[in-house]
């Protein structure tokens, strides 16, 4: 009995020991060095457009098996500017396997609301052109970029494609709305900028509570194809002696194919403020198009984008957010399997007469996996 | 220039020998190994693909999927990536980095650097899956039959 009992135990400890070896660390890193220059007719400056070095950004992903079903992810950010360096926890997630179809988490999260929220974020290597949309740039304030709270995730398959639903709720957005957020690039610069959007020139700090969203996302089984889904947020905006009911919904419509992918979605947000003032609805959207050059280099990859926000004047709590329309003609390229370069030509046009600006960005995109 | 043309031609020709040796002779099998415990006798192809792309991540009874994928310029990832999932090398790399990065698993497949190490860690780890070719399974293991197919089978599915 008792060398049963040592047997099974020996047999626990090096299943054990042998499990643990697989719960290792893991690390998924980005990099990302920003520049960018004025060219052309610069009659009016647009005081959001930074030029020169922007930003020099390190994404550190680390993620681990806890046990069978258990997993942990985390997410941390180092940002160094010309105005600041600092540094900020992105995601920090807890996560359990139901069964091979769902999972259940809690902790913080990148928004389910936009597919360039959830599907992008930081990993500006992933994605082909420089910048995130306007609608969710880096501290910007149309779409909510994370939350803390808890999250059901489910794929459904149907045929060739599977339905991904995710669904949470949680403590609303974690970042303010109607003030320039903490990790804004240009706070000084986006005050400024209210005057020429014509958005009153001071801000109020707007804190939401409660939120809840989903996301549907219908994909190819072999996920390349036509894809398409939507997702909503609905939270409370409150601030002093303010009250917002934020309402959002976005759709998306992608076709990713072996040389070229078209990535279209659009956003709308509408603001309630329950005590009789009235609504507002704010809109913003972008249409991507890349393709693969193969004719010159296989790692060549121009891209074209149109993209625009139309932010009601009088929305209290888009005052750090403007309305304005972009163009951007670039291209990416490989220089190594986990380097990019990226080059864009970008002309920025703010609303009702605003200043129009062009600009040649440049970025160098870096993964460590 | 008579060096010059004679340096061509070996490049030329030698990368084509390099291209046509992942293709010439008898057709191979690809096995699909397991740990012992795992309960499944057979498989069915779309259940192994899911596998592969991480949609598959437990067995039947609940025991965790751990994968192995054998390194770059092996035979195996080779037929695994252009046969089964149809992925290039960097279609399947960016396909792994975008799940972990969406949290939808902790990391990808675990990359074996030798078929022996494949086979000690399918000695050792309960729920794991690898790939071998038919003349190189290791001794004992256990493999599953591919809808319902041994490499013996006609109609063996994975055969290329």
């Amino acid at each position: 009995m008792i060398s049963l009992l040592l047997a099974g135990t020996a047999n626990a400890a090096t299943l054990w020991e042998s499990e643990d070896t697989l719960y290792n660390l893991n690390f998924l890193g980005f990099f990302h060095l920003n520049g960018a220059a004025r060219f052309g007719d610069d009659d009016e400056r647009d005081p959001a457009i930074v030029t020169g070095f922007q930003e020099a950004r390190l994404i550190g992903h680390f993620s681990s098996r806890l046990g069978s079903r258990f997993s942990a992810f985390m997410e941390v950010e180092a940002t160094h500017t010309d105005d600041d360096t600092r540094g900020r926890m992105e995601r920090l997630i807890l996560k359990y396997d139901i069964n091979n179809a769902s999972q259940f988490s809690v902790g913080r999260f990148h928004a389910p609301v936009g597919y360039w929220n959830q599907y992008y974020h930081h990993g500006r290597w992933l994605q082909v052109s420089k910048d995130r949309p306007l609608q969710t740039e880096f501290g910007g304030a149309f779409l909510p970029a994370h939350y803390w709270g808890a999250m059901y995730e489910r794929n459904i398959p149907m045929g060739e494609r599977i339905i991904e639903l995710d669904l949470g709720a949680g403590a609303g957005r974690d970042e303010d709305v109607a003030a320039p957020s903490f990790d804004e690039v240009a706070v000084a610069k986006r005050l400024s900028l209210a005057k020429h959007g014509g958005h009153a020139e001071g801000t109020e700090v707007l804190e939401s509570n409660w939120s809840v969203m989903g996301q549907v996302n219908v994909v190819p089984a072999s996920r390349r194809g036509l894809a398409w889904g939507g997702s909503f947020w609905y939270a409370d905006l409150d601030g002093d002696g303010l009250k917002v009911k934020e309402r959002i919904v976005t759709m998306h419509l992608n076709y990713i194919g072996e040389s070229s992918a078209l990535l279209g979605e659009i956003a709308h947000s509408q603001h309630e403020r329950p005590s009789g003032g009235g609504h507002t609805d704010s809109t913003a959207g972008y249409l991507e198009y890349n393709f693969l050059l193969d004719s010159v280099s296989p790692r060549l990859r121009p891209y074209g984008r149109v993209e625009m926000s139309d932010i009601d004047d009088e929305d209290v709590a888009y005052s750090s957010v403007n309305s304005r329309s972009r163009l951007s003609l670039g291209a990416r390229f490989d220089v190594t399997p986990s380097s990019a370069l990226k080059f864009e030509v970008r002309r920025d046009r703010l609303r009702d007469g605003g200043p129009s600006t062009n600009t040649l960005q440049a970025q160098y995109a870096v993964i460590f996996w | 220039m008579r060096h010059l043309i004679l340096i061509l031609t070996l490049l030329v020709g030698s990368s084509f020998a390099v291209a046509d040796s992942g293709t010439d002779g008898p057709p191979r099998s690809m096995v699909v190994v397991v740990n012992s415990q795992v309960s499944e006798e057979d498989i069915s192809e779309g259940d192994l693909r899911k596998i592969l792309v991480g949609e598959t991540r437990f067995w039947q009874d609940g025991t965790s999927i751990t994968l192995l994928i054998q390194a770059p310029v092996s035979w195996e990832r080779d037929v695994l990536l252009g046969k089964i999932m149809e992925m290039t090398e960097a279609q399947y790399r960016q396909f792994w980095i975008s799940k972990v990065f969406r949290t939808e698993v902790a990391s990808g497949p675990k990359v074996v650097l030798s078929n022996s190490m494949a086979a000690t860690l399918i000695g050792k780890i309960p729920g794991c899956v690898a790939f071998f070719d038919s003349d190189e399974v290791p001794d004992g293991a256990k493999t599953l039959r591919i809808n319902g197919l041994t490499p013996d089978d006609e109609n063996y599915p994975l055969r290329f």
